[in-house]
């Protein structure tokens, strides 16, 4: 007779005892998103400390105060605000497709033909990290001044006949230094998917008569979506918050990113309550365009297996 | 990115401006953000702006007196609450051998930055750098103590006396000062022809179009947006009306195509000798570290500046400040506070600063003419250097209303947003 309750009991328990593993990653989350995040909300419905001049959050969501919305989403759909979002998501997604061409072959030889040295390439591509990233920026400004290194191999080479003013202001310039910046976040994701594809299966195609691009295009690529996907996501995120690459590498308007906008209003006092509002139209920007991202990759993804 | 004067142009070292950015780059903007997190209604009444038409006392707390008379300096260390590489290292070095105590020096990078983590008063430090334009909020909040001017015998021995009673701060109460610099034009004559400084509206320069692709304006909203107003001729920038600032704002529109102009932080003191600018708004300090930075076999001799526009009988001229040393209301060692403050109004100490900041001290024996003498500074920047005179006629940032700063920042993100 007690046989099925002790069950039951053993089934709650195991009930409970799951979901609980989860705790730590729930309570660290609330902590150190949710609750920060909430807080960059109460900024931007608050207003300007009328003495102090910083921002004075409105915690209690009946004291929320829309103006700084209205005023971002004016600029947004009837002024310029639209272009610099439409430029961000056009200087990421260029440097983000840039990255994936220059990162994929290096991970795909590291993955599979490096051998030995496998370990030594992984550690060079890790290595700029030492340095800080706009330490690597600034020294971009060098390279690339008129003057410069860049401008002295290129007209060595015959491949620029002047030197090419780089800093003016120019967009490519600060793609560039997007793609140079993030790249290894891609390449190491990469890696980690080209490196548990098993050989077998490869070898397996060329045995049933595949060339060696069928076989890279039907096997390996699709195999490797994951980890392309991945790579992407990692490296998109944080391009579309960066606000120092164009600063140090153009400081044209013609070149600015919303992060930028928004690091010049929070670091001006009276503007806190304006640059939270822009950081929270970002998010919403950027959860739409990777909540679609991640749903179209995943379904095409599905399709590629069956 | 946004910085006030003082918290970005003295990297000497270019090592020392990487780990400024680097500490930036996750610091400031997150703590800019989460500052006003902690801060609840403001309990302060009304600030006491000064200006030079009504020059302010800033008021006195019963509770919160000045350190008493006669006291010995404590034992150290001092712990010293300044912007990042603002202080020569070799003076503190000077100060310990002088006084036997060790100088610790906590530096921050933004003017919001400090006066939040100061607002908490859970962090103690005994001197502090105000901004003259921020006193008022720091007197508002009880952040600084009274000075005991018993204990700063050179404050009028040494320093201007325009200055030993500012109009900011009446019988200097709560500040003396630390710095003072000119805001106006630097170029190179081998890359500018235009003799800048003659010109009739000399801020014009920067709208000519001869000079494009090697101008700079400073990445800050209230000196970018002023040379907008300069432009057209408006001059008082502290009471700028919402025309004033679509005037600034359409005028600096213009300069991304026109000139390819550039907003940058070191512009003045950093790509102007380097060669990778040649026309740029800079800090008189900014224009005089610059010599330091002038490569190897290049030739400091073309760097020139200029303080448009000029002060006539009824208006102010170009833009002028002055920032300051202070107490903190909490200092654990007051009197060697003032020890400090004093060693810092040695003429000597003072000049020893500048060797290393650019930036000089308001000494009375001091005045451009001396300097260039002394071969302080070279004759062609004479320009460069402040005098008493100047700090009279020249026009002083004040704050801003809450209100007016909005406008300003909105201003400033629009000019940012090009197009």
């Amino acid at each position: 007779m007690s046989g099925p309750a002790d069950e039951r009991r053993a089934v709650g328990e195991r009930r409970w005892l799951w979901p609980s593993l989860a705790l730590p990653g729930v309570l660290w989350l609330v902590l150190l998103f949710l609750t920060p995040l909430y807080a960059v909300f109460a900024v931007a419905m608050g207003s300007p400390d009328p003495i102090f001049g910083g921002a004075l959050p409105a915690w209690n969501p009946l004291a929320w105060n829309p103006g700084e919305f209205r005023t971002i989403l004016g600029e947004l759909f009837t002024g310029q605000l639209g272009i610099v979002f439409l430029r961000t998501l056009v200087y990421v997604a260029v440097a983000t497709f840039l990255s994936l061409l220059i990162g994929y072959p290096v991970a795909y030889y590291v993955a599979r033909h490096a051998g030995r040295w496998r370990v030594l390439v992984l550690m060079l591509i890790i290595a700029p990290f030492w340095i800080n990233y706009l330490m690597r920026m600034l020294a971009w400004v060098n390279l690339l001044s008129t003057d410069g290194y860049v401008n002295q191999a290129l007209m060595f080479v015959g491949l620029l006949d002047e030197p090419r003013e780089w800093l003016v202001g120019k967009h490519s310039t600060v793609i560039l230094g997007l793609v140079y910046g993030y790249v290894p976040f891609l390449i190491l994701p990469l890696f980690a998917a080209l490196d548990r594809i098993d050989p077998r299966v490869i070898e397996a195609a060329r045995d049933l008569g595949a060339s060696p691009a069928r076989a890279f295009f039907a096997v390996t690529l699709p195999l490797s979506s994951q980890g392309i996907l991945a790579g992407c996501v990692i490296v998109m995120l944080p391009m579309f918050g960066d606000y120092y690459t164009a600063t140090l590498l153009s400081g044209s308007p013609r070149t600015n990113m919303v992060g930028k906008l928004i690091e010049q209003d929070i670091l001006s006092g009276a503007g806190s309550g304006r640059g939270a509002a822009l950081t929270v139209v970002l998010m919403v920007f950027v959860g739409i365009l990777m909540t679609y991202y991640l749903y179209s990759v995943a379904r095409a993804s599905r399709e590629a297996r069956t | 990115m946004v910085f006030h004067p003082r918290e970005r142009s003295p990297w000497r070292r270019p090592m020392s401006r990487r780990e400024v950015l680097g500490l930036m780059a996750g610091t400031a903007v997150a703590g800019g953000l989460l500052a006003g997190c902690g801060s609840g209604a403001s309990s302060a009444s009304k600030l006491a702006i000064g200006t030079r038409e009504n020059p302010v006392e800033q008021p006195l707390f019963d509770d919160n007196p000045a350190v008493k008379s006669g006291l010995e300096p404590e034992d150290g260390p001092l712990r010293v609450y300044n912007w990042a590489d603002y202080i020569n290292p070799a003076v503190l070095k000077g100060f310990t051998k002088e006084f036997g105590n060790e100088v610790e020096v906590t530096t921050f990078y933004n003017s919001q930055e400090a006066l939040q983590k100061l607002r908490t008063g859970k962090i103690s430090f005994d001197i502090f750098f105000p901004t003259q334009d921020d006193l008022p909020k720091y007197v508002a909040g009880k952040l600084l103590q009274p000075l005991n001017h018993d204990y700063l015998p050179n404050l009028k021995k040494n320093i201007w006396p325009t200055l030993v009673n500012p109009f900011y701060d009446r019988h200097s109460r709560y500040t003396t000062p630390y710095v003072t610099y000119s805001t106006g034009i630097g170029w190179r004559t081998d890359m500018v022809s235009t003799d800048v400084a003659s010109l009739e509206n000399p801020w014009e320069v920067f709208w000519d179009p001869e000079y494009k692709g090697i101008t700079g304006l400073y990445d800050e909203y209230r000196d970018a947006l002023s040379v907008g107003m300069y432009r057209s001729g408006l001059k008082s920038v502290n009471d700028a009306t919402p025309d004033d600032l679509a005037k600034a704002r359409d005028n600096l529109l213009e300069l991304p195509d026109l000139m390819e102009i550039r907003y940058t932080i070191d512009g003045a003191y950093s790509r102007l000798p380097e060669g990778n600018l040649g026309l740029v708004q800079a800090w008189s300090g900014d224009t005089l570290l610059a010599l330091q930075y002038v490569p190897e076999g290049g030739d400091p001799s073309v760097l020139r500046y200029a303080w448009p526009p000029k002060a006539t009988r009824d208006k102010a001229g170009g833009a002028i400040s002055n920032d300051c040393m202070a107490v903190l209301a909490n200092a654990e060692r007051p009197v060697l506070a003032h020890a400090f403050i004093n060693y810092f109004l040695e003429t000597e100490i003072g000049l020893e600063n500048m060797s290393w900041l650019g930036y000089q001290p308001p000494q009375k024996s001091l005045d451009p003419i001396s300097m260039v003498d002394k071969g302080l500074v070279p004759e062609t920047l004479t320009s460069a250097v402040v005098a008493q005179e100047d700090f009279e006629m020249g026009q002083i940032t004040t704050q801003l209303t809450t209100e007016e700063d909005s406008r300003w920042i909105e201003t400033w993100s629009r000019v940012q947003q090009g197009g």
